[in-house]
């Protein structure tokens, strides 16, 4: 409990607390910005923070990092742009509503999700930090090839009408994540002698060009093109979501909240399963399922949720174990160890004060960037009533220097706009994009995890069975694939009778 | 072109390229052609999943995609070809700004100075934020002496 008071007071000093506001502001603007991921905004800040005081310095950084993950769902929802890929999921509900006229609303309940996940997962983090991290460990190689292909049964049957094109997207991103060198064999797969393709195929520009250049596309090639349609051209919109629909989705808020902190915890799952999972359990327990995907606030309340409730479970196992969640705490453990705090169970004991300082510092970023959120969220909202093709051509811009920035390699370039084109007629032709991000996200965790169990087991298939976790894992994966062919089953012979 | 009969093209190009996935991954070392040929299996089942499916006489929502703008998908496109291919010999700073003007005055409409003055502020926001705060070393072309 002293620890705890300690903490708090460091957090409320005046550096401290503009230190808070910085890290959030940039967060925000990393996470929004197409080309620009949380990992990187990360990144960038470790040089920043060598003349910092350890404290400061980690609070920088747990600012950053909760803030950029929001900061992704305000492009995916007003411009169809996820900044990050956790916000792909955001995008499938918000830009719809934002279409409508109802943009504000959708950054409402996205903000207040955020900050609902986020708080419930730092409260995750320092009541029950230590006995978590013992599921991480839990957690082999048959889990990990099970929780892959659960995560990509959910999305493919969330994102299309068509299941059968979802799939088909999916096996095309599962093909794309085979390009490059054979993690084992060192074997090159599809890669033609291009050097660039050496550590596969780049998420980040496939990402962008997927969903922010095709937008551009969108916006520019109809003329009198735009975000808003034309009957809500015409609307003033809210800038905060209804009470009522607050009140519909605390259930949603709670189990993807639950959800995000778990799937957090192993490291390497990734945010973006965790709000595919979250979203499907959502419309799952809706009583409007069919309103999925068409503008529900639901949706965009279980993703956003989940995404946030992602940033305190990935820093258990790192914090607790020294093992990184994904590439962010990757990076964190390297700011970590510039300060001489090296990550394990010893942080919690020899560095106690700075690492209650960071967990508590997360609770303040959340809410400063809710506040922040909400208040510019009026503001935000009038990008949406700015013509096609001036937006276009900007977005277009920035996703191309984006790419360029990741590797500083003209290719990364070229396949952005590339994917950007596929995307377009990928939309136009009703086939849907997610999907194929999806895999190629899982497919490389998919991949490394079943090889490893079957090396490991003599390549004796029954090993994904015998373990209980496994089993179960595998029964969920049953479960999802079998339950919507019985409900559709089940109302078509409603129908005939 | 009716969305059933481009189903069906999808259908055909997409099982084309799974099985020369599974081709190459056939001859790869070791079990380096394993998931080439688990998700190039996966691959052409989808494809005769959705072929087979797109012999279905069409319902009333499988309507043909709408027609776009080919005109200006044209000159957009090539505008955006143009632009990836003078970013390094010409340089970043030159081609966007060019690149904006073009677009805002002959896709969007606006007037010459509006256009000219939107186009620099933005050129100069993406230069305080990726070359100055973030030091991405964008092409600098013409203007590298």
């Amino acid at each position: 409990m002293d620890i705890l008071i300690a903490a708090f007071a460091n957090v409320v000093t005046p550096a401290a607390l503009m230190t808070l506001v910085l890290g959030t502001l940039a967060g925000i603007l990393v996470g929004a910005l197409p080309g620009l991921s949380s990992t990187m905004g990360v990144a960038l800040c470790i040089p920043i923070t060598f003349s910092m005081p350890p404290d400061l310095a980690l609070i920088l950084l747990g600012a950053v990092y909760v803030s950029s993950v929001y900061g992704g769902s305000v492009t995916a929802i007003l411009l169809r742009t996820p900044g990050t890929d956790a916000s792909i999921a955001t995008a499938l509900d918000g830009y719809p509503m934002a279409a409508a006229g109802r943009g504000g609303e959708a950054i409402g309940m996205a903000t207040l999700a955020s900050l609902f996940g986020g708080l419930i997962s730092v409260f995750v983090l320092l009541a029950i930090a230590p006995p978590l991290s013992t599921i991480a460990l839990a957690f082999g190689p048959q889990e990990y090839t099970w929780l892959a292909i659960f995560g990509l049964v959910t999305i493919v049957g969330v994102v299309s009408e068509r299941p059968v094109k979802g799939v088909l997207s999916a096996a095309l991103g599962l093909i794309l994540a085979c390009v490059g060198l054979d993690a084992f064999t060192g074997e090159q797969r599809f890669t033609f002698g291009q050097s660039e393709l050496f550590d596969g195929i780049p998420l980040l520009p496939v990402l962008i060009g997927l969903f922010s250049v095709s937008q551009a596309f969108n916006l520019c090639i109809p003329r009198g093109g735009g975000v808003l349609s034309e009957d809500a051209q015409q609307l003033q919109g809210r800038s905060l979501p209804y009470w009522s629909d607050l009140k519909r989705c605390h259930r949603t808020l709670w189990r993807s909240s639950l959800i995000g902190s778990i799937v957090g915890i192993l490291p390497g799952a990734g945010t973006s399963i965790a709000a595919f999972i979250s979203y499907n359990e959502a419309r799952r327990h809706s009583r409007h399922p069919e309103r999925f995907g068409k503008g529900e606030v639901e949706g965009v309340a279980a993703s956003e949720a989940a995404n946030n409730a992602v940033t305190g479970g990935t820093l258990i196992p790192t914090l607790t174990l020294g093992i990184p969640g994904n590439a962010v705490t990757a990076v964190f453990v390297g700011g970590l160890t510039i300060h001489g705090m090296i990550p394990g169970p010893s942080l919690f004991t020899q560095h106690a004060e700075s690492t209650y300082t960071l967990i508590v510092s997360l609770l303040f970023a959340n809410l400063l960037f809710a506040v922040l959120g909400l208040w510019l969220c009026r503001y935000m909202v009038k990008v949406t009533r700015v013509p096609g093709a001036v937006l276009g051509p900007m977005i277009l811009l920035f996703s191309v220097v984006g790419s360029y920035a990741l590797r500083n390699e003209m290719f990364d370039v070229w396949l952005a706009v590339g994917c950007g084109l596929m995307g377009y007629y990928l939309e136009r032709w009703r086939y849907p994009a997610a999907p194929l991000v999806i895999a190629l996200i899982l497919g490389p965790i998919l991949e490394v995890n079943f090889r490893r169990a079957m090396q490991i087991s003599q390549w004796d298939m029954t090993t994904f069975f015998t373990r209980p976790l496994s089993l179960a894992l595998g029964l969920l994966v049953v479960l999802a694939l079998v339950v919507p062919f019985w409900r559709r089953w089940r109302r078509r012979h409603a129908a005939i009778v | 072109m009716i969305q059933s009969r481009l189903d069906r093209l999808v259908a055909l190009a997409t099982a084309a390229i799974c099985l020369a996935v599974m081709s190459a991954g056939w001859g790869m070392r070791g079990d380096a052609g394993l998931f080439p040929l688990i998700t190039g299996t996966l691959g052409v089942l989808a494809s005769a999943w959705l072929g087979l499916a797109g012999h279905k006489p069409p319902t009333d929502t499988e309507q043909a995609p709408a027609c776009g703008n080919g005109q200006r998908l044209v000159l957009w496109s090539a505008g955006v070809v143009l632009l990836l291919a003078l970013m390094e010999p010409v340089g970043t700073f030159i081609v966007v700004p060019l690149f904006l003007v073009a677009t805002f005055r002959w896709l969007a409409g606006l007037r010459w100075a509006f256009a000219f003055l939107l186009a620099g502020s933005f050129t100069l926001a993406i230069y305080i934020v990726f070359a100055w705060l973030l030091s991405v070393p964008l092409p600098a072309g013409w203007l590298a002496s």
